[in-house]
Parts: C-alpha cells; sequence; structure tokens
C-alpha cells in the first residue's frame, strides 16, 4: 500500500444540484456566472439604458475620460463608453451562431465519421486535416477578403476554420465509446446502428462538445474582433471591438478608445473560459481539474 | 530488406511515413487557397492597372493577358499548378515583384520575432510554472496562476497596443515601432536575422538597439504561450511529485530541491515539447495581427497588406507557405517529442 | 536499547478532526541486528505506515505520535537533515511497485549512483565502479552493460533487484522492504527474497518485510508480527506463528490460504470486511468478525499479553488452544 494511497478519498456520490452548488461556488465559476449575465443583460437592455447613441457624434472629439463620458469620446466624438456596450451586439449573436452551426455540423459529420469508419471517416478526416493545415487566421482572412468585409462573410470564413475541431473532437469520442462494453451489449441484443448512436454513444459523447462550445464562445468573439481588427468582418461605423481597437490603434495616445473593447473581450473569454470550466466539474466530475 | 530495428532506422521511417501524407496536404493546401483567391467577387484589375486606365480597353486587354486573367478557371488552374511546381507563387499585384521573393525577404524578420517570443513564452513558462508547483496554494501561486490566465485570453493586438503605450509612449523606456532605430541601415544581410547578422558581422553597436526593439513584440506575441505553458508546467509537476518514484528519490535522502527540480521536472517538462512545438500555429496568427502594430515588415504585415488590397497572388501565397510552415513544425515537434521520450526512443 | 531498532506505542493518523483516520494504532516493535522482521496483514492494517513513518515519507497530513528509536536516537525528534542523512544511509526502504518506483528518463547506472553519491564524498568515477559493484551483488547480468539502460528496458524483477542495489548502496544497517513481491510473479518472487537473504548472510543486513503474503514470512522472516486495523494482534517466532498460533485472526489468516496437500470441498475465508479506520470501537477491533468473541471483547481492548502455551506475544481475550485444529501452511 503506496503512502498516497492511505490518504481516504472523502468524496461521496452527490446529487447532481448540490454539484452544481458547489461548483458555482468557485470564485472563479463565480466570476464567469457574474461575466455571462451581465453581458446577457446587456445585450437584451442595452438599447434602453444606454447613456447615448453608439453611432451618432455626441460631444466634441476625442475627449478623455471625464464623469459624463465615463470613457471619452473617439475620433468622431462618438460616446466610447456606449459603443463598448452595444459592440455586444456585434459580436456575442455572430459567434454564438458560429459555435452553434460548428457544432451541429462537426457533430454530425464526427458522429458518423467515427462510428461507422472506413471510407466514410477517411473522407472526413483527410477533410479536416486539410483544413487544419492552415493557420486559422490565414485561412479566415483569405477567406473574408474573397467574399468581401461584413461580419456575415466574417461569419462564414469562422466557421469554415471552426467546425473541423468539432469533427475531431466528436470523432475520437465516438472511437472511444464505441469500444466500452455497454454498447457491446447493445449490438449482441440487436439494435440497429443509429440507435445505437443516438441513445448509447451521443450522450456520452456530447459532454466534451458542450463543454468545448461554451468555453469556444470567448474565443469566437476573440477571432472575430481579429478579423475585425485586419479590415475584415465588422466595418465601421459598426461598434464592433475589433475596429474599436483598430480605431485606437489610428489614435494611439487616446489611450481611452482602445481599452474599453479589449476590457470587454477580456471579460468575455475568461468568463466563458471559466464557465466552461465548471460546466465540466458538473456534468463529469471525474475528470481532472484545477489542484 | 527485413525491417529496420535499429534506431534510426525506426526514426527514419517514421519520417518517412509522416512526408508521403505532406503531398497530399499540400496538394490540398494549395488548390483550397487557390479556390479562395478566385472567389473574390470584385475586379483584381482595379489594383493591377489603377481606376484611371481602367476605361482603356488595350491596357486593361494587355494586363489581362499578362496577369493570366484572359485564361477560363480551368485554364489558370492549370497554369497555376505548373508554376508552382517550377516555385513559381506569381507576382503581387501590389509590389509588382514575384511573390515567392517577396515573402523570403520578409520571412526572417516574422520568425525572428516568432523565435523570440517563443523563447520568452517558454522559459518564462516553464520559470513560472515551477514557481506555481513549488508554492502550491499560496500567494506566489495564486498570482503566477492569475498572470498565466489573464495572458492567454487578451487579444494579442491589444496587448500589443497596451504595453507600446505603456512602455514607450508614457514610460519611455522602449523604442518605438520598427525592427531598428530611424535612419540607421539593417546589418549586412547573411541570414535576415538581424540580431545574428549584426553579431555575426561585427556590428556589435546595433545588437542592443535590435534586441530592444524585439523585447515588446515579443513580450506581447509570448506571452499568450507562458500562460498555456506555466499552468501545464504545473499541473505536470504537480502530477509527476505524485509519482512513486519521487517516494524512492526522497527514500535515497535527496534533498527536496533535487527531488523537485531533477527528478520531478525532468518528466514534467516532456508535454512542454510539444506544446511549444504546435504553438508556431497561433504564434503565426499573432505576429499577423501584431506586425502591423510594431512596423514590423515580416510576412504578418504583407499577409494583412494582401488582404487589404485584395492581391490574390499574395494572399494565395501566404495561406500555401502558412499551411508547409505548420505541417514542417509539427512534424519537426513530433521527432523531437519521440526522441526526448526515453519509451517511444526505443521502441 | 539495545535493539537496532525500537518503535514504542506509535500512533500515525490522517487528517483532522471528525474524518481523521487512525492507521497506526499504537504499536510497539523491535528489530535486532541482523534479524529478519515481518510484518504482516491485510491492506489497510497500517503496516505500510507505520514503516513509512520510521524515515518519515508520509505524506504532510499524516501526524506521528509515539518514538521510534534508531540505534539509540530517538527519529522522531531528528531534523529534516539528519532524516536525509539516515535515508539511503543507515536505513534504505524498497517499494511494491518496481514499475513506477524508478525515474523513467533516467538511466539506472546514474539513479544508483546518484544514491552513492548523496552519502559519501567521492568521484563520481569512483560511485560508478561502486554502482556497477551493487549491480553484481544483486545478480544483475552484465553489470557494466546493464549501467546504461533505462527502466522500461528491465524486467520487473530485475527493476525490483535495482531498487535493492540503490537502497543498500551505502551500506545500511536496515533495510525496510515494503512489499518487494506483490507485484512480481511467483517465480521472480523467489529469487528477490533469495537476493535478501544473502544480503542479511553477507551483510548482516537487519530487514523488515511488509506483506500480505505468509508464504514470503515464512521463507524469510525470523519473527513476525501480524497486524490488524493499526495494530499488532500476535507476535513472535515464525515458526511459533504458523504452528501455534492462538489469535484467532491469525488462524483465520493461515486458514484462508487454500492447501495443495489437503482436499478440501471449500475456502476458509474469514467473515466480514475490515473495520473502517476512521472509527475506533472500545473494545477489540476484531470482534465483529471473531468466531470466539465474548461480550468483554466488545467493551475491553485486548493487551498483548505472552502466551505460555506458545511463547508469542498475543491480544485476544479468549486465545484459542493450540489443540484445536491447527493449519500451519508453508
Amino acid at each position: 500500500m503506496s503512502a498516497n494511497k492511505l490518504e481516504i478519498d472523502t468524496e461521496k456520490r452527490q446529487s447532481r444540484l448540490s454539484r452544481v452548488s458547489n461548483v458555482a461556488k468557485r470564485p472563479q465559476v463565480a466570476f464567469g456566472l457574474v461575466i455571462g449575465i451581465f453581458w446577457l443583460i446587456v445585450l437584451c437592455a442595452v438599447s434602453i439604458w444606454a447613456p447615448y447613441d453608439p453611432l451618432e457624434a455626441v460631444d466634441s472629439r476625442l475627449l478623455a475620460p471625464s464623469m459624463s463620458h465615463l470613457l471619452g469620446t473617439d475620433a468622431l466624438g462618438r460616446d466610447v463608453l456606449t459603443r463598448v456596450l452595444f459592440g455586444a451586439r456585434e459580436s456575442m449573436p455572430i459567434a454564438a451562431a458560429v459555435i452553434i452551426c460548428a457544432t451541429v455540423i462537426g457533430t454530425l459529420l464526427g458522429a458518423v465519421a467515427g462510428y461507422v469508419g472506413g471510407w466514410v471517416d477517411a473522407v472526413v478526416m483527410r477533410i479536416t486535416d486539410v483544413v487544419m493545415a492552415f493557420p486559422a487566421i490565414l485561412l479566415a482572412m483569405a477567406i473574408s477578403a474573397a467574399l468581401g468585409p461584413g461580419l456575415r462573410n466574417g461569419f462564414i470564413a469562422i466557421l469554415i476554420v471552426w467546425w473541423p475541431i468539432y469533427a475531431r473532437l466528436v470523432r475520437g469520442q465516438v472511437l472511444s465509446i464505441k469500444q466500452r462494453e455497454h454498447v457491446e451489449a447493445a449490438i449482441s441484443i440487436g439494435a440497429t446502428r443509429r440507435r445505437i448512436l443516438q441513445k448509447h454513444v451521443m450522450p456520452m459523447a456530447i459532454t466534451p462538445v458542450l463543454v468545448n462550445a461554451t468555453m469556444d464562445f470567448g474565443q469566437v468573439v476573440l477571432f472575430l474582433a481579429s478579423l475585425s481588427f485586419l479590415g475584415l468582418g465588422a466595418l465601421p461605423p459598426s461598434p464592433e471591438w475589433g475596429s474599436m481597437i483598430t480605431e485606437g490603434a489610428k489614435n494611439f495616445y487616446q489611450w481611452w478608445i482602445a481599452v474599453g473593447p479589449g476590457l470587454a473581450i477580456l471579460t468575455v473569454v475568461l468568463g466563458f473560459n471559466f464557465l466552461g470550466d465548471g460546466l465540466r466539474d458538473v456534468l463529469d466530475p471525474r475528470s481532472k481539474g484545477e489542484k | 530488406m527485413s525491417a529496420p530495428t535499429s534506431y534510426w532506422g525506426l526514426m527514419f521511417r517514421f519520417i518517412f511515413r509522416r512526408l508521403v501524407v505532406m503531398p497530399f496536404l499540400l496538394f490540398g493546401i494549395v488548390t483550397i487557397s487557390f479556390a479562395i483567391s478566385r472567389f473574390i467577387p470584385s475586379d483584381p484589375l482595379i489594383s493591377i492597372v489603377g481606376e484611371r486606365q481602367l476605361n482603356n480597353p488595350v491596357v486593361v486587354a494587355a494586363a489581362k493577358q499578362r496577369w493570366g486573367l484572359d485564361k477560363s478557371m480551368f485554364g489558370q488552374y492549370s497554369s497555376y499548378m505548373g508554376n508552382l511546381v517550377k516555385g513559381d507563387l506569381g507576382i503581387s499585384f501590389r509590389t509588382k515583384t514575384p511573390v515567392v521573393g517577396d515573402l523570403i525577404d520578409r520571412l526572417p524578420a516574422t520568425f525572428e520575432l516568432a523565435f523570440t517570443a517563443m523563447f520568452f513564452g517558454t522559459v518564462g513558462g516553464v520559470l513560472l510554472g515551477v514557481l506555481a508547483a513549488s508554492r502550491r496554494n499560496k500567494f506566489a501561486d495564486h498570482v503566477s496562476r492569475l498572470f498565466a490566465l489573464v495572458g492567454s485570453s487578451l487579444p494579442v493586438f491589444w496587448l500589443g497596443l497596451v504595453v507600446l503605450y505603456v512602455f514607450y509612449a508614457r514610460l519611455g523606456l522602449m523604442p518605438g515601432p520598427g525592427r531598428l532605430p530611424p535612419r540607421v541601415d539593417s546589418p549586412e544581410h547573411i541570414t535576415g536575422f538581424y540580431l545574428f547578422d549584426a553579431m555575426l558581422t561585427g556590428n556589435f553597436s546595433l545588437v542592443w538597439p535590435i534586441l530592444q526593439r524585439l523585447l515588446l513584440p515579443a513580450f506581447a506575441l509570448g506571452w499568450g504561450l507562458m500562460g498555456i505553458i506555466s499552468r501545464l508546467v504545473r499541473s505536470s509537476m504537480l502530477d509527476e511529485l505524485q509519482a512513486d518514484y519521487v517516494r524512492t528519490a526522497r527514500a535515497k535522502g535527496l534533498t527536496e530541491r533535487i527531488v523537485f527540480l531533477k527528478h520531478a521536472l525532468r518528466n514534467a517538462l516532456l508535454p512542454v515539447l510539444t506544446v511549444s512545438g504546435f504553438s508556431i500555429a497561433s504564434l503565426l496568427t499573432g505576429a499577423v495581427l501584431t506586425e502591423t502594430i510594431f512596423s514590423w515588415n515580416g510576412v504578418g504585415s504583407y499577409a494583412v497588406a494582401a488582404t487589404r488590397s485584395l492581391d490574390y497572388p499574395a494572399i494565395n501565397g501566404v495561406c500555401i507557405l502558412g499551411g508547409m510552415i505548420f505541417l514542417i513544425s509539427n512534424l519537426v515537434t513530433d521527432v523531437l517529442y519521440a526522441y526526448a521520450d526515453p519509451k517511444i526512443r526505443l521502441q | 536499547m539495545n535493539s537496532l531498532l525500537s518503535i514504542k506505542d506509535l500512533h500515525v493518523s490522517f487528517g483532522n478532526g471528525p474524518n481523521s483516520v487512525d492507521a497506526v494504532r499504537g504499536i510497539n516493535l523491535d528489530v535486532e541486528r541482523g534479524e529478519i522482521v515481518g510484518i504482516v496483514g491485510e491492506s489497510g492494517s497500517g503496516k505500510s505506515a507505520s514503516m513509512l513513518s520510521v524515515l518519515r515519507l508520509l505524506p504532510p497530513t499524516a501526524h506521528i505520535r509515539g518514538s521510534i528509536f534508531f540505534e539509540g536516537q530517538d527519529l522522531s525528534n531528528s531534523s529534516s537533515r539528519e532524516m536525509r542523512e539516515i535515508r539511503g544511509g543507515k536505513i534504505g526502504m524498497i517499494f511494491q511497485d518496481p514499475m513506477t518506483s524508478l525515474n523513467p528518463s533516467f538511466r539506472i547506472g546514474a539513479q544508483i549512483t546518484e544514491a552513492v553519491m548523496q552519502h559519501s564524498d567521492v568521484s563520481t568515477k569512483v560511485a560508478v565502479s561502486k554502482a556497477t559493484g551493487l549491480l553484481e551483488v544483486v545478480s544483475i547480468p552484465r553489470p557494466s552493460e546493464s549501467m546504461s539502460l533505462f527502466p522500461h528496458e528491465l524486467s520487473g524483477g530485475m527493476k525490483q533487484r535495482i531498487m535493492i542495489a540503490m537502497a543498500i548502496a551505502n551500506d545500511p544497517e536496515l533495510l525496510i522492504a515494503d512489499e518487494p513481491t506483490t507485484a512480481l510473479d511467483v517465480t521472480i518472487q523467489a529469487q528477490i527474497l533469495e537476493v535478501l537473504r544473502g544480503l542479511r548472510e553477507t551483510r548482516k543486513l537487519s530487514i523488515v518485510i511488509i506483506t500480505h503474503d505468509l508464504g514470503v514470512v515464512a521463507g524469510l522472516a525470523d519473527n513476525v508480527n501480524v497486524m490488524y486495523a493499526g495494530e499488532i494482534v500476535e507476535s513472535g517466532n515464525v515458526e511459533g506463528l504458523f504452528y501455534q498460533s492462538s489469535h484467532p485472526y491469525s488462524r483465520g489468516l493461515l486458514s484462508c490460504v487454500p492447501r495443495l496437500d489437503i482436499r478440501e470441498s471449500a475456502l476458509h475465508p474469514i467473515g466480514g470486511d475490515p473495520p473502517k479506520l476512521s472509527e475506533r470501537s472500545p473494545g477489540c477491533s476484531f470482534q465483529p468478525r471473531c468466531k470466539s468473541s465474548t461480550s468483554l471483547c466488545e467493551t475491553t481492548k485486548p493487551k498483548l499479553k505472552r502466551s505460555v502455551l506458545s511463547r508469542l506475544m498475543v491480544s485476544c481475550h479468549n486465545p484459542m488452544e493450540s489443540s484445536e485444529t491447527a493449519k500451519a501452511t508453508i
């Protein structure tokens, strides 16, 4: 009996509800929840509560932060804080759409490829290999350049870049679950392939997909901002965070223009990262958490 | 020929198998790049000929012929592939010079930046991770974990702006954007890496200014990697410290420090190698985003300019280059890992 | 103290408060020079914890109480530096799973050399040749070539012998072997035990061997301690234990082992489960599973007393008579 095994394991099986509340109490997860709720409120209510109009010049240009303009004004005299808040409306719905579509497409392809195997698997894998052989930003840049700037084309570009990740993830999960005994048992009693996939394999494969999707939400927002920063994706005068940072770069000494959107992106990336962690601990407490 | 059982024989087979797959991937990459660049809806002629000349049919026809735009799509594809095999990536619409030449000119700048960032990120990450593991759950641990987390969550281009603003504009500690001080010539070209070129040509007065100008962008680029590596090292170290061989080491009477830094760390570092190697992709991404901020004329800013002016030979060229770099660096990383892990090495 | 190792009233517990676990509950143990002492018990009996506390190799959540005298010095009062000198110096230890007990990234020669150089001020060259010599002592074939091997290139038995070589590298007085053969095949087991026996002969090495396997004890030990739920329930001469044990648990253990020479229709397990180490009862810990228990056993803890019949120390209110079928198994 090794010394390490002498420590007694006191974790008991907890009900799901108590697990959720335990996980939610952790500071990082709590932070993630606060962020998530905050941006959700902003998304819904900003047009009601915003101090100013995000697209209209409301004051002199390039004013430093003050009581009336907490983040100052930009090069066209618009209130920066308002634009930051409205920026959520630009990036978050698109990011959500990308994640949902990428997950759906990726899961379908990955599940079929993993379960059926054979040439279907080979074809899907080769396609993902080729797409993933590009550094994502270059591919997305090329696609958006080809299609033209604008959020809709940005959406398409990011979707094309993102779906292979989920296809690979789900395929891997399906492959390992396929080997497990309860699947063998189902096969031995004559269940159809489709039924096995649906009822036995997918419920277990879904967890990492959900966790990943949550964490990826922030990453997609960041990616979209990066594209906008480069002049693709969102177009002026839309208050997308990336293009606001470009403006901030042009007015380098007026630091307040770029600070807001950067911090906004940071909170979204961090917050959803933590939420994903928390989700993982709720759904699958056996996987290794932070020490 | 019997199956090779020597170490180098096995290694060669491993590399060979990977190399065999590469042409297929390269084929896919170049075809997709071609397809993308031909989807550009707006007329590339504008950037070639200039708006004023568009009305002149003679000029337009000549340009079309010169740039191969008069052929069918299939015709363009076949001449594209034919040229590719010869190593010709076409001529940039923007710079009017061969894309291959443009890329070769700019590659060293990006590599110098990326490698410095990788160095920062890896070394800094390991140090930070070891610190966090040794002071587990104490203040230093929490601070370093926060530092790591924030670093890997910030948009890298924003970070570049922030550090430039803070350390250059405000504090005046660091020089401004650019690889060289203003009105100073680059050192004689040997490698294209200014740092090495300066040292190799004995131009030692340039070494420090060049290094200084590398610091900020490399830091901005490398912080993300530092974050990932420090968390990896921390968790890897904590895992290794639970291992039986650590107990054996203690039973031999070794000091905690030796157990920590010699026995546990050696095994904890293995995953760092792969993560570091596979970080090339994100470093390239970062380069694309930060080079413009720091006036760094590498492949990244070239790509940005190409995208903005719809210069599709250049866009195409950058995509292919990016794909190739990615593939090669992954292969090299796999090989290095197989070499470093004794268990794999001797299979 | 004349004994090499003398443990007095050792208590080891893990954790704090109501969830704390008492792994070792007051044991006394002596090891003389040149003696091989066995500690036998099930998993969770506290046998490993007691010996790990001698070298202070327990996790930081452990609380140790009691005295551990080694060569007259109380180790429980020693500083970390003094303990480091003892570990691998005067007391060597080998562990259960040789697969994971060696560092996979270093060659075995380097690992043994490291052990040598930690405790003696010699040059690397001398240490290397000493290490090669040690490989010969533990019967590793082609010692000088084997020095450059990595652990995963060796079989389990060889790895365990390397562990032994490392543990005896600095000529310790005492070797603690924590289930050294549990993870190995029976044939390899015999080899390892042979090595240990040889070391006692040639170096006058005292050995404490921890195991759950009675066969190992029978083949190797001079004296045996049987542990149950953190306490020693019977101890003494090995022959005495096998032929004349009187504690119901020891008897149970002995009769558990299936016999090759007598045809039996059923196995004789000991019914019930060992107690949870987070619980403490006022009476005998074995009482819930004991066929000869009385009401006294539930209320009062028995103490170790010398049995008149067997000359063993037994901790029982109703020790079994040796006239009852004592199934001695070797």
